[in-house]
């Protein structure tokens, strides 16, 4: 049998290994057992193994080798030296870290985690300013925005009324997270301010309607998925006995 | 007031009391079962040192340390031995008290029994008052009577003489010693007669090489300060020098109350210490050094510790193997309930995928308005402009995702614009090709303007790079291919130099991270970004698609949106197939959840309104869910 | 020398974030040695995933070298045996050749639709029994909202679809969904910011002594 042939057996031999993956996970339905614990240990080590190829690839052979070769190859002695003096540094820093694998060894790779931690840390920092925080708070500080308003006048209760809305949905969700409470007396429960509490419990109604919102497209996701295996299924039993 | 001394304590109390009011001993008792002069020795007082003369400061001296202060003190044989008169001399030995049934001691009877002294020195007189001829008495005892009678005229007493008694050498030369010499030294106690003949002034000596019993009744306590004993008649108080009064020690010698009670304490009653208290007893007890307690290093363990341990060591024993879970039953009311669900939402699923009928409309445009402004910007991209196709959602959602993805990479292809795929997801390569053989003109034939990148690490950081520099951070495609020397891509430096950036993913954080770190600088230059998102991820990224501002031009969220966007490209229907059991899994998931709900609500309604039961042992009580 | 060391380590972390930051801030200034720090650190973040990756291996490997015979090492095997197969099939074929996608639509894709079809089994029963649990307005709310967006995100089967329930479908997730998603958006990334400053001041350190 040559590649071709083998090309041409792949599908329908990856349809029944499919067909049975799927029926092995299906079954956790009943419980935990045998053939879904064996499924589930066969995808680790094949996204594992993809990952670490994929890693290897896009890295180590894209941006270490195949630049050192290139250059190489080129002649060109000054472009490899730049080239090292670009790649070596973070290649030993690489390896460094590589040390965290050895219980004994793990406490030597804690400046290199610590260097990927802080950048890592400041990236966040910029992100959420300048790419949420900002443009969330214009948003919503631009929610009543009279240029936005529509020209109709029965829209534009409808808009004022959603406007409002969302502004105070906005304010009473992020007041629902301030836990500060007042001074109290010995003894007593400790509780918040009235008016914080007011507003908490306005959030608390949106965060509910919010998280109402999140469950329903998570199932539904989850149903698209169910009905995917489904449609496989049938489709496996269509093709091999039918 | 006459007073009476503690024979305990020593402390004086008043002659009504019967018991000691320090101490509370009997005082009156004991002096019943003394004889008379024992007893008047108790009730003497002790002496406060007056103007004597030598023999008087010897006399004192004895005195403070026999507790006797005054002739009433002294017992009648001491005070007649001092300075008897002569009728008394040669009078036979009279009893000490008149009571005939007291005891006589026997030296004191032996004494009696004696003829009568000679004549003795003025200075060996007894005291006056004292029953016992005065040949009869020791010579000490002699001497004590004379030097406690401050009455009696030391310089000339008369002679008293003892009949049958030979007086000693040292007595008569005693005599001619003058009495008005001051006393330098007087031992207390001597034990060689001779030596204290040449030693005492007066021969007054008191050679003690025992206590008596009376003496050791004699504590410190009596050397308290006595109000001093009325003069009785007939006695001239004695003229001391001046030098003589100022030597005399008043504070050593002036009985005082002692600083503590040492009534608590033991009595010595053994060595030279008897009788005192409040003091490091001589006794050879108390010095006696014992061996200390031997303690053993042995453990000693008891059987019901040893079974304890035993116990112990089979619960430590049984921590660290692991116990078998007890076997569940298969078929529990959660079980079947949950069997049921999925029976429900499955089997209905199953047919439909057999029936194959389109008889679910899809959704209108107007009920996702993010569809048209998705398409919008779809069909605006030019032949050959790069577009960036960020392959971000998971495998398993391919069943959802690859309908809106498949709707969007065929549009392009369509239109011929260049497509760049990459991913910030291991498996988005992989993926990703899955993608370009849908656009691939025929087998083996894939799709000449599309390359594919591979994977970017570090999710935010990798993306914070991308915006930065595209080409450092994707040099080389999977098949080790330079794609920016392309024409298409030749120009592209920074990740605004794209015509469009589209990012399907199912993850909402995966879909915050690209939002937040490509939005500033794809808004600075007008670029637009496109979603792609599962239903899960739309909740999130519906505030960043609104505002004056929109950050994200576009969304296509879950399978409705990407039905719709088959629909409206006209691209062949793959999500369309999916649609009728969709929905109906939809309605049967709504209706599930009705039923249920309601039911439980209902239940839990009643369970609460029931009066509680017992609980049964060892199971433990819901706790009362607190009302927020 | 443990706490020179800890403090080597928090110098070395807020000494990149800083840089990093102020290269947001001053792009002429410190944009190149921002690029820099960077790309370093996405290259030390795959080397991060292949630390993942050894662990893994490790772990399991360990495991297979216990004397007592279980099924867990029967696992590991199957565990070990597919990701080495894994490696040598991608990494002879490339990770875009027919193979590798053959390879991941064949395990990768069907096993975790398929526990994602479970995951829908499992959100209806735990739905249908929250008010059993807990009878409050909020699990009201909540379970109300789950039913309409599930009714009115598709056409109903036979009857098509109801004008009110797409309508308030739509309502819910453009008004009250999206004041309560704006919120949590600014929450998270005020709890985003307040972290990466811990961490660059020192007081956080997630990377250990």
């Amino acid at each position: 049998m040559n590649l071709e042939q083998l090309t041409q057996w792949a599908d329908p031999i990856g349809a029944v290994i499919g067909f049975m993956l799927t029926l092995m996970v299906l079954s956790y339905v009943i419980g935990d057992n045998f053939l879904f614990r064996i499924a589930i240990h066969i995808f680790i080590g094949v996204a594992s193994g993809y990952a670490a190829v994929i890693i290897f690839y896009n890295i180590f052979w894209n941006q270490v080798i195949l630049p050192l070769l290139l250059v190489f190859l080129q002649g060109a002695p000054s472009g490899l030296l730049v080239s090292l003096a670009h790649i070596l540094p973070v290649l030993l820093l690489g390896g460094w870290m590589l040390t965290k694998a050895s219980p004994r060894l793990a406490r030597l790779g804690t400046p290199v985690l610590a260097f990927l931690v802080g950048v890592g840390a400041a990236t966040v920092i910029g992100g959420a300013l300048f790419g949420t925080l900002i443009p969330q708070v214009a948003a919503t500080a631009g929610v009543l925005d009279l240029d936005a308003a529509p020209d109709d006048t029965g829209k534009l209760v409808g808009w004022f009324i959603s406007s409002i809305f969302i502004l105070v949905g906005t304010v009473t969700t992020l007041s629902y997270f301030q836990f500060g409470v007042r001074p109290h007396i010995e003894g007593a429960i400790p509780t918040r301010h009235p008016f914080f509490e007011s507003m908490a419990t306005i959030g608390h109604g949106f965060i509910a309607i919010t998280l109402g919102v999140f469950f329903a497209g998570v199932l539904a996701a989850a149903l698209v998925a169910l009905v995917d295996r489904a449609r496989f299924l049938w489709q496996v039993i269509q093709s091999i006995f039918l | 007031m006459a007073e009476i001394l503690c024979p305990e304590c020593g402390k004086s109390n008043t002659d009504e009391l019967e018991t000691c009011r320090f101490c509370q001993a009997p005082l009156k008792p004991i002096d019943d079962a003394l004889p008379d002069w024992l007893g008047d020795l108790q009730h003497s007082e002790p002496e406060q040192p007056t103007e004597t003369s030598s023999t008087g400061e010897v006399g004192g001296l004895e005195a403070d340390l026999f507790g006797v202060t005054s002739d009433s003190d002294l017992p009648d044989w001491l005070r007649q031995s001092a300075t008897p008169p002569k009728s008394e001399i040669h009078a036979p030995p009279a009893p000490a008290s008149t009571d005939p049934t007291e005891e006589t001691p026997d030296w004191l009877a032996a004494l009696s029994s004696l003829p009568e002294p000679k004549a003795l020195p003025p200075s060996k007189v007894p005291a006056q008052g004292s029953a016992v001829p005065a040949e009869k008495l020791p010579d000490w005892l002699a001497n004590l009577g004379e030097a406690q009678n401050p009455d009696i005229p030391l310089e000339e007493p008369p002679p008293v003489p003892f009949d049958g008694v030979e007086t000693p050498d040292w007595l008569t030369s005693l005599d001619n010693v003058p009495t008005d010499k001051p006393v330098d030294v007087v031992p207390a106690f001597t034990f060689n007669e001779e030596e204290d003949a040449e030693l005492l002034v007066g021969g007054e000596d008191q050679p003690l090489s025992t206590l008596p019993d009376w003496a050791s009744q004699i504590t410190s306590e009596q050397t308290e300060v006595l109000p001093p004993e009325p003069i009785e008649p007939g006695l001239v108080p004695e003229e001391l020098p001046g030098w003589l009064i100022a030597m005399r020690p008043v504070e050593s010698v002036a009985p005082t109350a002692p600083l503590e009670d040492l009534s608590g304490t033991d009595v010595v009653s053994a060595g030279p210490l008897i009788g005192l208290r409040g003091v490091l007893s001589a006794e050879p007890d108390a010095l006696k050094s014992r061996k200390p307690v031997s303690y053993s290093l042995k453990l000693h363990v008891t059987d019901d510790q040893r079974s304890r341990l035993v116990l112990m060591e089979e619960l430590l024993a049984s921590e660290l193997t692991p116990k078998p879970l007890p076997a569940q039953p298969v078929l529990t009311p959660q079980n079947i309930f949950r069997l049921g669900i999925a029976l429900a939402l499955f089997l209905p699923v199953l047919f439909m995928m057999i029936r194959q009928s389109l008889s679910v409309p899809l959704p209108s445009m107007e009920t996702l308005p993010g569809v048209q402004d998705f398409y919008n910007e779809l069909v605006d991209v030019a032949p050959e402009t790069p577009v960036l196709l960020a392959i971000d959602y998971e495998a398993g959602f391919t069943g959802e995702m690859e309908v809106g993805a498949r709707a969007v990479v065929e549009q392009l292809a369509r239109q011929q614009a260049f497509l760049v795929l990459m991913s910030t997801n291991t498996t988005g390569p992989a993926l990703a090709e899955r993608l370009l053989t849908e656009i691939a003109i025929a087998p083996g034939k894939p799709y000449p303007n599309a390359v594919n990148l591979g994977y970017l690490p570090g999710g935010a950081l990798g993306l914070a790079e991308l915006v930065l520099s595209p080409r450092q951070s994707l040099p080389y495609t999977l098949n080790a291919i330079d794609p920016w020397v392309l024409p298409s891509l030749i120009s592209i430096n920074t990740l605004s130099d794209f015509s469009l950036v589209i990012v399907m993913t199912n993850d909402a954080e995966t879909a915050r991270a690209w939002i937040e770190q490509t939005s500033p600088a794809l808004q600075a230059n007008g670029v637009p970004l496109l979603l792609v998102t599962s239903s899960q991820a739309e909740p999130l990224v519906i505030p960043y698609t609104s505002g004056a501002l929109p950050q994200v031009q576009g969304l296509l969220a879950g399978l409705p949106g990407s039905v719709l966007l088959e629909h409206r490209t006209g691209v062949a229907s793959n999500g369309s197939g999916m649609w009728d059991a969709f929905s109906l899994s939809l309605t049967i998931s709504a209706l599930v959840i009705l039923i249920g709900s309601v039911s439980g609500a209902v239940i839990a309604a009643l369970k609460e309104g029931k009066p509680e039961t017992k609980k049964q042992p060892g199971r433990k009580s819901e706790p009362k869910q607190e009302q927020s | 020398m443990k706490k020179a060391l800890s403090i080597g380590n928090a110098l070395i972390a807020i000494a990149a974030g800083v840089l990093v930051l102020l290269g947001y801030l001053l792009p002429e200034l410190l944009g190149t040695l921002r690029t820099l720090l960077v790309q370093w650190a996405v290259i030390l973040a795959a080397f991060a995933l292949l630390l993942g990756i050894i662990n893994l291996v490790m772990v399991h490997g360990k495991r297979l070298t216990t004397p007592k015979a279980s099924l867990n090492k029967l696992y590991s095997a199957v565990l070990l045996l597919s990701l080495i197969l894994t490696i040598l099939l991608v990494g002879i074929a490339t990770p875009t050749s027919f193979w590798s996608v053959w390879l991941v639509s064949t395990f990768q894709v069907p096993v975790e639709a398929s526990l994602l079809a479970v995951l829908a089994v499992v959100l209806v029963y735990s739905a249908s029994r929250l008010l059993s649990r807990r009878l409050h307005w909020t699990s009201l709310l909540f379970l109300g909202t789950v039913v309409l967006v599930l009714l009115g995100m598709a056409p109903l089967l036979f009857i098509g679809e109801v004008p009110i329930l797409s309508s308030l479908r739509q309502w819910l997730a453009s008004v009250p969904a999206l004041a309560g998603a704006r919120g949590l958006l600014l929450g998270v990334a005020l709890g985003a910011i307040a972290t990466g400053l811990r961490i660059l001041m020192g007081v956080d350190r997630p990377y250990g002594d």
